[in-house]
């Protein structure tokens, strides 16, 4: 009976109907048999029900949340899981909402500054603008007439409305009082059924007979002067509280004034200063973000500004703080905003690119000092980045370090002192050196890494810790950080994930979003990069290589891939393709855009090999794009001639109706800059290529593992997750050309020790050319085909990749977390050590693979999963404790039914291989019904209690796994 | 000047009334033209009965018996359906001699309808040699032959060229049967009496091609086996050849071969005939798909081409034979462009040990694209043998196949009997790395560069095979052997990396060095990283001279001076030309230079004119750390301005590290017991006081004979200064006031210095 009971317990908290139904059935049926059974049965629906009621009790006490950020871009991960969405007006929403009900406001300040559309629109009607005397081309309404005040209360919010905006919550800031109650009144006038809150004006928000919300915006201070306001008042609607706090707040502190309002009955969120939309309670918040600082004055320091991408931290860090759940952001000290707020920051790390501007460096120390308070760990890599003695004494005095902090010229005879065999002499042994030699030792609580002495000038010892961690942080310095062989070949001295994990675990477990794997296994995709499609094979009859990578690979091999093609060779404006090809070439695109394990890409126009005319460092490059016939009418780039352009291009005159070009795949130096990036998705499609990683034989070092994702301005570069077959072959400059079989050795050195990237399979179409670098390529793919292997299609893997970015992770409680996403990333790893998954208490999870000592969570795809973590039970289960989950697919699910005796779900259609699917959770050898698209068979469970069965694509399967249950019963 | 065109729209056009005819009398003229008209012109019965009047129907009637065989000529009712402007053209033509009446009917410029009665007409007129002869009604027919519907032609043509032979013109009958034979409906037999015509007249070759136009036009009849048209083709190419036209004899041949069936095996002389004809008329490729066909109906064509060798040693003859037909089929169709069918034939002939095939294969193979089958016939024969030096040819066949396994073993051994191939050596190398098999590789290209030691691709593979292999210092040995030229970006940047990372100064100088040569430098970087090495090396002037090659070409650049100010106070121990590096306008707007400027002030021996290149406000400008303004304020203080010296002290407040700051200023200023004050104030309980610190106090205590409390103070530092150091195997030296000084004092200046 107790294991009943557990189950109706899950299933409660599920609310599954179908459950309800699989119970009362088998009562029926148990009191059908036996007497015991029935007696049972009742008792099992009596404890239903009654925690049912309890369900409901516990719902009906809930509380909702509400969510508040000023930035402009919202990712649909951002919003999930809140019931109230305080947005700028110029946000742009995403469209799914989670939950259904959610209430989308908009911020609007009508004396606020106009857009460039509203003040013309303003100005055709013949109303009045204020320019700012401060920021050019900034205007405010002049709200002094009749007029405007219509406009701002009509035309104004009306914008707003049609943009997808359920309401409004008004700031009158600024406007006289008549003017306050004018606009407000006309507002109801004009939008009768539009929630309206008024900001931070209780007062005109009792306004009678205007239905008018009430939103206050409150430091923690006036929080309990607040709630007595509140409470004494009776509203509407629930008023909305941002209760507006700094870093070093406690979790209990902001716990205890989340329940204060809510007991005041407010629908409230603590939440920063900034209002960046992190938030301290009702739920907590993990912080999933690295602060790198980076950059230098440009004038000062008589050097280009650099783009993040050309950092250390990118270089080398990046990708181990994405691995350890941290996401980037980076920092311009020489242009950005020198203050940022530490709450949301998991670390800050102090790039070697960065060079402080003298005139900001007491600036910036105090804000390092403002993230040190707040407990936020502080990495320096690389070197010393103060010039200013008083800064280097702060740093000194603040941070407890001690020495000089001065660099010692011509130090020699340097040698060891110690070094910690557990996280250094990773790669390459440490050794001691005199380069950039400093008087400089650790603080004295210090976890010394690498410490090492010289004589300076005078023959004096001096000691220096380059390398160490403590309660603030620590530094990793140069020249202790990486053994520099080459410009492809670096072997780190350390190992930074150890050391990076070691930095940030004060900041307690982290559930990482993981963009490797997928339903349990690890991710493959494939993409091919458009060049070479017109270029003649070495073949007998020299056909296109296009026409052998089809038929030899995309044919042959049935796995999603997503091709691209160079707009100017298809149309022959290419160098070397001849005008009498062209209508081959379109229609041998067009018969591969056909295939049905094909998704279409773009690789630009005329490939650029440098896309933005700005970049720093452009490359190496004689060309600005591909040569092209002189007849071509096209000189120097244009971003939207190669984006916009291309896509249209293949849209219109290559692809069958029912599919679109998903990708933008970057050519040349992969180095788009912001302005193409916000191009590719103003489209509506995703961009990849650039990263290269490259972790083999040739390229021995980790560090060659690159990050998943560069942020540019305010947009993201998706890294393809491994390179290409030009660095494997030797840069295609031969002899030969078979080198890109190698690409297996990355494929496990970035499985094993850890799984650090998917299986990407990308390629050229030139890869056609000869016969060696063919059969390379098919080597690959047979490899593939052995592994086991989740194909999702480039496109899915983009998506997935930005979701793992702009995912949230709240803390629930111990063991327990929400994690809310775009819907596209499915994955959760946790360490083993933490225990295994509790499906009757998680919400969206369909089960989990170990694997490396990690959990690998795999969920539904829903925004917000509740996951709640267990001590592991007993692996198999005992009879009776059947909880079937699913261990792993190779190609996606989609659940119609999940209990813990029956599964019914449907298969990804869009395969073109069989699919192999994992079930767990039921006894050692016990037996299952399996129904395959109305067939129906026995399945055996094997001695691990494991279900493993083949299943065609698009099959719809019921997995019954009743009988355990019956034959305890028996 | 007045606009023609606009003229008549001008008032001062004609100002008069037009004259005109009125519109009543131009109508009345009309109408009485067409009256007169009807009146006066007879219509056709009246001309008929005219004509029957003359008695020119029994003629017309009589013309037509005669020339056409007609019995009944014509009635009198068909002449009636005839127009008048007919009949009278008849009549007229009846009143005529022969000639004139051919004349008349082909009159260039007169085009009369050719029809039964113009015929009979003309047959009429030329019928008789003794009237006209043939050669002269041909010369007035043959422009308008044209005009004449092909039946009556024929007819015309048979009489004229039967009057031409007859007359012994064949030359003419020639002409007349070749237009004839244009017509469609020309039979063999006109055919046939058309060449000979012109076989008569000594026109072989005109006859050829006009039968050879005559069987284009009849494909079936050209194909056809009868023994009519077997002979007709036959006839052809005795022609042709009659006629010096071996090009029409071979397309007679040639249309013979297509007639053969399928199923039909070409015979010898068959071929013979058509290659002999084809080569005396250029024209092989024609051949090459009968030479193929005929090659195909050989036995030993079917076999398969690795059995060649056998055949060849068990049937030697007939394989000669084989051979033969081969050779030409390959040649014919290297002749032609027919390259595919070339490599075929040369592929099985040198399956055979032929070499000249081979070559010829080897020539063909890449282009083709057929690099694989010549492979598998390298790897099957033993023509290799012959040929050794193809071995390495077919290794790096056999790898750009893919087919590593096979190509390894070839080159393994080639390269161990021809040490003297750099390349093979090289190749070897790149096979193995591009197998994976680094070690190999590495193996591979140490042997290449012990043997070829100017090898420059395999000296820079061996040295990325090092790197790879974590022999860095091999590979930074390789790097500094390579000659300037040799190197390259990639080079170099791996040079300058490994000797970084090796701390050899001297190559990572040289490295740079070659950089800032190489590439095209457009900041000061490269000069910035020569600067910082500079401080490793042993003789820092080879830096200078690179540094001020760089201030050449940036003149402007404060970080450049700044570099080089601090490469000659640093290394060089050189505050004067330190200093005048940094006096450069540009370096007053830099941070660095400044205080690296004031820092050098008490070295210099005219700080005055430091002061006053710096300027009267430099504190104001920037915001100077501390210790730079309290060195500044003892610049001043020393050059006479103690209000700004004053005015800067101020600005330190006596706190914190600002205490110990202050102190060193009065030391320097001599102010030695203000600065105990101020030293022994802020050692007074701080517990982040460093041992530097309590030298400094002991030093001051020194200086002003306070024994016992120097003797604290230095044991205070000493007990600090072991504290801090960690437990070694040799027991450091300590450090002493002169060493070092607290971050207060930078370490560029060493107080020893000071004047």
């Amino acid at each position: 009976m107790p294991i009943y009971s557990l189950h109706e317990r899950q299933n409660s908290i599920k609310g599954s109907g179908e459950v309800d139904e699989t119970l009362n059935g088998s009562a029926r049926f148990a009191g059908f048999k036996y007497k015991l059974g029935a007696s049972l049965g009742i008792t099992v629906l009596s404890l239903y029900v009654a925690i049912c009621c309890a369900a409901f009790g516990q719902e009906g006490e809930s509380t909702k949340l509400l969510w508040v950020s000023r930035a402009n871009k919202i990712s649909p991960a951002d919003v999930a899981g809140f019931d109230v969405v305080v947005v700028s007006a110029t946000a742009k929403l995403p469209s799914a909402r989670v939950p259904q009900s959610q209430l989308r406001l908009a911020l609007f300040e009508p004396g606020g500054v106009l857009t460039a559309k509203q003040r013309d629109l303003a100005e055709a009607q013949g109303l009045v603008v204020i320019a700012s005397v401060v920021r050019e081309n900034e205007v405010k309404l002049d709200l002094s007439t009749d007029a405007a005040i219509s406009f701002a209360a009509r035309d104004l919010p009306g914008d707003l409305i049609s943009k997808g905006f359920d309401g409004l919550v008004v700031s009158l800031a600024g406007l006289l009082e008549d003017q306050q109650s004018a606009l407000l009144k006309e507002m109801r006038v004009a939008f009768p059924n539009v929630p309206l809150y008024v900001r931070n004006a209780p007062a005109l928000a009792q306004t009678e007979g205007l239905n008018l919300g009430c939103y206050l915006e409150v430091p923690i201070s006036e929080v309990a002067g607040t709630a007595a306001q509140l409470k004494a008042t009776r509203w509407g609607r629930p008023p909305l509280v941002v209760a507006l706090a700094g870093a070093e707040i406690t979790p209990e502190r902001s716990h205890e004034i989340a329940q204060t309002l809510q007991q005041a009955g407010a629908t409230c969120v603590v939440t920063s200063e900034k209002l960046d939309g992190f938030t301290f309670a009702p739920l907590r918040e993990k912080a999933r973000k690295a602060l790198i600082l980076y950059g230098w004055d440009p004038r000062e320091a008589e050097k280009a500004l650099i783009p993040p991408t050309d950092t250390m931290t990118a270089e080398l860090f990046q990708a181990p703080l994405e691995h350890l759940g941290l996401e980037a952001e980076y920092l311009d000290v020489g242009s950005g905003n020198l203050r940022s707020s530490p709450q949301g920051y998991g670390a800050v790390i102090l790039d070697a690119e960065l060079d402080i501007p003298t005139s900001r460096e007491s600036d910036f120390m105090g804000m390092l000092l403002e993230f040190k308070a707040a407990r936020v760990p502080i990495l320096f890599v690389g070197g010393m980045p103060f010039k200013r003695a008083d800064s280097i004494q702060a740093l000194r005095d603040e941070f407890g370090l001690r020495g000089t902090l001065q660099e010692v010229p011509h130090a020699r005879d340097a040698e060891i002192v110690s070094v910690d065999e557990r996280l250094m002499n990773f790669e390459a042994p440490v050794v001691a050196r005199n380069l950039a030699m400093m008087d400089m030792r650790a603080p004295e609580d210090a976890h010394v890494l690498v410490s090492q002495r010289c004589k300076d000038v005078d023959d004096l010892a001096v000691v220096w810790t380059p390398a160490f961690l403590c309660s603030w942080g620590g530094m990793w310095l140069d020249p202790h950080i990486l053994m520099r062989g080459s410009q492809d070949n670096y072997f780190f001295l350390g190992d930074p994930y150890g050391i990076l994990s070691e930095l940030i675990a004060q900041g307690g477990s982290l559930p990482v979003l993981d963009s490797t794997t997928r339903d349990g296994m690890r991710i493959f995709y494939s993409h091919i990069d458009g060049d070479g499609f017109g270029s003649l094979t070495q073949f007998r009859g020299h056909p296109f290589c296009a026409e052998v990578v089809r038929d030899k690979i995309l044919k042959a091999f049935p796995l999603p891939v997503t091709v691209s093609i160079v707009e100017a060779e298809i149309k022959g404006m290419a160098q070397g393709i001849d005008e009498s090809w062209k209508p081959k070439l379109v229609d041998l695109a067009k018969s591969i855009f056909q295939l049905p394990n094909v998704r279409a890409a773009s690789h630009s126009f005329a490939h650029p090999y440098q896309w933005d005319a700005t970049d720093p460092n452009p490359g190496i490059y004689t060309e600005p794009f591909m040569t092209l016939k002189p007849d071509v009418p096209y000189r120097q780039v244009s971003v939207d001639r190669e984006i916009r352009g291309s896509v249209d291009y293949i849209n219109s005159e290559l692809l069958p109706k029912d599919k679109k070009v998903e990708l933008m795949l970057w050519s040349g130096n992969c180095r788009p800059g912001a302005e193409a990036l916000r191009l590719v998705e103003d489209l509506g499609i995703y961009n990849m290529n650039g990263g290269q990683t490259i972790v083999s034989r040739l390229y021995p070092g980790i560090a060659g593992v690159a990050p998943r994702v560069m942020p540019w301005g305010d947009e993201l570069q998706i890294h393809a997750s491994n390179q290409n077959e030009f660095m494997y072959a030797n840069g295609w400059n031969g002899p030969f050309f078979g080198g890109f079989a190698d690409v297996v050795d990355t494929f496990e050195r970035t499985e094993s020790p850890r799984r650090l990237k998917p299986v990407n399979v990308y390629y050229h179409f030139y890869s056609a050319t000869s016969l060696s670098s063919l059969r390379a390529l098919e080597k690959v793919h047979r490899w593939c085909m052995a592994q086991p292997l989740h194909g999702v299609s480039a496109l899915e893997y983009a998506q997935l990749a930005k979701d793992v970015r702009d995912a949230r992770v709240f803390e629930l409680g111990p063991q327990a977390w929400r994690i809310c996403t775009g819907g596209h990333a499915r994955t959760i790893r946790l360490s083993a050590d933490l225990g295994r998954p509790d499906l009757g208490r998680s919400e969206g999870v369909t089960g989990w693979v170990t694997h490396q000592n990690s959990v690998y969570v795999h969920t539904d795809g829903r925004h917000v999963v509740n996951l709640v973590f267990r001590d592991g039970g007993d692996e198999p289960p005992k009879p009776g404790n059947t909880e079937l989950r699913l261990v792993s697919s190779s190609a996606g699910l989609k659940f119609e039914e999940f209990g813990p005796w029956k599964i019914k779900f449907v298969v990804n259609p869009l395969v073109m291989t069989p699919v192999n699917v994992v079930f767990s959770g039921v006894p050692a050898n016990s037996s299952c019904d399996l129904t395959v698209n109305d067939a129906r068979s026995n399945l055996s469970a094997d001695a691990l209690g494991q279900l493993k069965f083949q299943i065609p694509p698009g099959a719809h399967i019921v997995l019954d796994a009743q009988r355990t249950r019956y034959a305890l019963l028996q | 000047m007045p606009n023609a065109l606009a003229m008549p729209f001008s008032n001062e056009a004609g100002t008069g009334e037009p004259r005109v005819v009125p519109v009543k009398l131009l109508v009345l003229i009309v109408c009485l033209s067409l009256l007169g008209s009807y009146l006066l012109v007879p219509d056709q019965s009246q001309l008929v009965e005219r004509l029957m009047m003359d008695q020119q129907y029994s003629r017309i009637q009589d013309m037509l018996r005669s020339s056409l065989g007609n019995e009944d000529g014509v009635d009198a009712e068909s002449l009636q359906k005839l127009g008048s402007e007919r009949l009278a053209s008849l009549s007229n033509l009846l009143r005529l001699t022969p000639r004139e009446q051919v004349q008349t009917i082909f009159a260039a410029g007169r085009p009369l309808t050719y029809d039964r009665f113009t015929h009979a007409v003309t047959l009429a007129a030329v019928k008789y040699v003794d009237v006209m002869t043939p050669e002269q009604a041909w010369a007035l027919i043959g422009k308008q032959v044209d005009r004449i519907p092909p039946g009556y032609l024929a007819d015309l043509t048979s009489v004229l060229a039967h009057n031409a032979l007859a007359t012994g013109k064949p030359d003419v009958a020639a002409r007349v049967l070749a237009k004839s034979a244009e017509l469609p409906q020309a039979t063999p037999v006109q055919a046939r009496e058309m060449v000979q015509a012109f076989r008569w007249s000594g026109k072989a070759a005109e006859g050829a091609l006009h039968l050879r136009r005559w069987l284009e036009a009849r494909p079936d009849l050209a194909s056809s086996l009868s023994p009519d048209m077997m002979e007709l083709r036959d006839l052809g190419l005795q022609v042709a050849l009659e006629g010096g036209s071996p090009g029409d004899a071979l397309d007679f041949q040639i249309m013979g071969l297509k007639a053969i069936p399928q199923t039909t095996a070409i015979s010898e002389p068959q071929i013979k005939v058509a290659m002999s004809l084809a080569t005396q008329s250029s024209r092989t490729g024609d051949v090459v798909p009968w030479l193929k066909r005929f090659i195909e109906g050989l036995p030993e064509h079917k076999l398969d081409w690795r059995s060649l060798p056998q055949q060849k040693v068990s049937s030697p003859d007939k394989f000669a034979t084989y051979a033969t037909w081969l050779t030409k089929y390959a040649q014919y169709s290297d002749w032609s462009s027919g390259f595919d069918t070339a490599f075929d034939a040369h592929f099985r002939l040198a399956a055979c040990g032929e070499v000249p095939s081979l070559d010829r294969c080897l020539a063909l193979a890449d282009f083709l694209g057929r690099i694989e089958e010549l492979a598998d016939l390298l790897q099957f024969t033993s023509i290799t043998d012959q040929r050794p030096e193809l071995q390495p040819k077919l290794a790096a066949f056999l790898a750009n196949l893919g087919r590593d396994e096979e190509a390894l073993p070839i080159y393994q051994k080639w390269v161990t009997d021809h040490p003297e191939d750099a390349e093979a050596a090289h190749d070897l190398g790149c096979l193995l790395e591009d197998m994976g098999r680094e070690e190999d590789a590495l193996l591979a290209f140490a042997n290449a560069v012990k043997v070829h030691p100017e090898h420059v691709a395999s000296i820079k593979k061996l040295a990325e095979s090092c790197i790879r292999a974590g022999k860095h210092a091999n590979a930074l040995q390789l790097y500094a052997g390579l000659p300037e030229k040799a190197h390259d970006h990639a080079t170099l940047e791996n040079y300058a990396l490994l000797a970084e990372s090796l701390d050899q100064h001297d190559q990572l100088f040289r490295a740079q060095v070659l950089t800032t040569r190489q590439t095209d430098v457009t900041t000061v970087e490269p000069y910035l990283a020569i600067a910082e090495t500079a401080s490793y090396l042993e003789n820092p002037e080879p830096a200078i001279a690179e540094l001020e090659k760089g201030l050449q070409r940036f003149p402007s650049s404060p970080a450049l001076r700044v570099a080089i100010g601090t490469v000659w106070l640093r290394d060089l121990t050189n505050p004067e030309r330190c200093y005048a590096a940094l006096k450069h306008d540009s370096v007053k707007q830099s941070f660095e230079g400044v205080t690296l400027l004031i820092e050098i002030g008490a070295l210099l021996p005219n700080p005055p004119d430091l002061l006053a290149f710096l300027g009267s406000d430099i504190e104001n400008k920037f915001s100077l750390p501390p210790q730079s303004r309290l060195e500044l304020a003892v610049l001043s203080h020393r050059c006479g301005d103690v209000a700004r010296a004053e005015r800067l002290f101020a600005t330190v407040p006596e706190e914190g590290r600002g205490l110990a700051y202050l102190a060193e200023a009065k030391t320097q200023l001599g102010e030695l017991d203000d600065a105990i004050r101020l030293m022994n104030r802020y050692l007074e309980g701080n517990s982040r006081a460093t041992s530097e610190d309590w030298i400094a106090l002991g030093e001051l205590f020194e200086q002003t004979g306070r024994a016992d409390e120097a003797d604290h103070a230095f044991q205070q530092s000493l007990t600090l200064l072991t504290s801090d150091l960690p437990d070694t195997k040799e027991a450091p030296t300590i450090k002493s006031t002169q060493a070092s000084e607290p971050a207060s004092v930078s370490p560029r200046l060493s107080p020893a210095t000071e004047p």
